[in-house]
């Protein structure tokens, strides 16, 4: 039964017989090199990465075209409110708004 | 008195079979159904006019044994697979079957009883919903929850709103790490193979006239074979076995196996 990566739109055969040792991505994303972004959304979301931390992992990975599972958490670990990046701006009865920080490529 | 002769006695009980490696204790099979041991010898007649019979050349000598035993053995299987008993590192499937209930129906959510073991993001990887229609519905593990998926973390699978109902069925399976010293695990390794080990067979035997004796059938080298069936019936499942003596180079003595009777006391 093919499996849509946990990262991107493309579909993949999943394998449950990965070597031990080490990640086994075969079962949850299309290639070794997802690997790294899923875990960083994984461990976000399960509150074992702060933002930041999910942030700087993501920012290596401009050029993946996130699938619709886990856009909505890449926008939220990518988007910070202005207030944060441009505080000396801002006037502080401004409410914040939010913009994208970084992301080179959706 | 002594026993000086093997003459007159028959074998009344086998009591175990204990084998050995190099002095170490490998198992003790001490429930025994069933017992063979085999002795084989083919010969070949030289014949001469007439094709009359003058001799005959004899090879081929050997030995093996069969046998059963009521209980499973670790040890016996060790010898039987290569392989190696361990107790730590083991890894169970783990089936849970949860009934859904309105407050997890309207939480969306279902808690599973042990916490998986496995691949981050794929811990459980799909979950079956029985709904009302007894229709079965699979859903995959992502990491969020979503049409036909659902997200685990600590021992919570979270599903999209309105997925699941009250009296639904959810099926989990997922693999569980036992606590180290709480299950023993023996491997059957594709790339290790059978080994032999000593075999000392013991027993009663007794001979015309009632008196009792006990007895002792060593063999030196039995070569045990991967053939092996663990089988249920209308009994329990039960630990067959079976070897061949080899000739013991070893030794000065090139013995398949020694048979001693002998009396039990000092």
């Amino acid at each position: 039964m093919l499996k849509r990566c946990g990262v991107c739109n493309k579909e993949f055969e999943p394998c449950n017989q990965c070597p031990s040792g080490g990640y086994a991505w075969r079962k949850t994303v299309c290639c070794v090199e997802h690997s790294v972004p899923f875990l960083a959304i994984l461990e976000y979301k399960r509150n074992l990465k702060s933002k930041d931390e999910a942030m700087e992992i993501l920012n290596k990975y401009t050029d993946i075209e996130y699938n619709d599972d886990v856009k909505k958490i890449v926008d939220e670990i990518l988007f910070v409110p202005v207030a944060e990046s441009v505080e000396s701006e801002i006037d502080e009865a401004d409410e914040p708004v939010s913009k994208p920080r970084s992301r080179k490529k959706s | 008195m002594g026993i000086v002769s093997i003459d007159g006695w028959t074998v009344t009980q086998w009591d175990a079979i204990e084998g050995f490696k190099n002095g170490l204790h490998l198992f003790t099979l001490d429930e025994l159904q069933e017992v063979a041991i085999n002795n084989t010898e083919e010969s070949q007649d030289v014949t001469g006019a007439g094709g009359s019979i003058l001799n005959s050349n004899k090879r081929n000598k050997g030995c093996n044994g069969t046998g059963t035993n009521g209980l499973l053995s670790g040890g016996l299987m060790e010898v039987q697979t290569g392989g190696k008993q361990t107790t730590k590192d083991i890894v169970i499937l783990q089936k849970d079957t949860i009934t859904v209930t309105a407050d997890m129906a309207s939480a969306n959510k279902v808690s599973i009883t042990k916490t998986p073991t496995g691949t981050a993001g794929a811990e459980i990887q799909y979950v079956y919903v029985k709904g009302a229609t007894e229709v079965v519905t699979t859903y995959q593990q992502a990491v969020d929850a979503g049409e036909g998926k659902f997200a685990y973390d600590n021992k919570e699978i979270t599903f999209a709103a309105s997925a699941i109902a009250e009296g639904n069925v959810v099926t989990v399976y997922y693999n569980v790490k036992l606590t180290d010293d709480t299950g023993v695990k023996i491997t059957n390794d594709a790339s290790k193979y059978s080994t032999e080990c000593e075999l000392v067979y013991t027993g009663l035997a007794k001979n015309a006239c009632g008196k009792e004796a006990c007895f002792q059938f060593s063999v030196p080298r039995a070569d045990f074979t991967g053939n092996f069936n663990l089988e249920m019936g209308d009994s329990q499942t039960t630990h067959s076995f079976e070897w061949t003596a080899l000739k013991n180079k070893c030794s000065t003595s090139n013995n398949f196996w020694d048979f001693i009777i002998f009396p039990d006391e000092d």
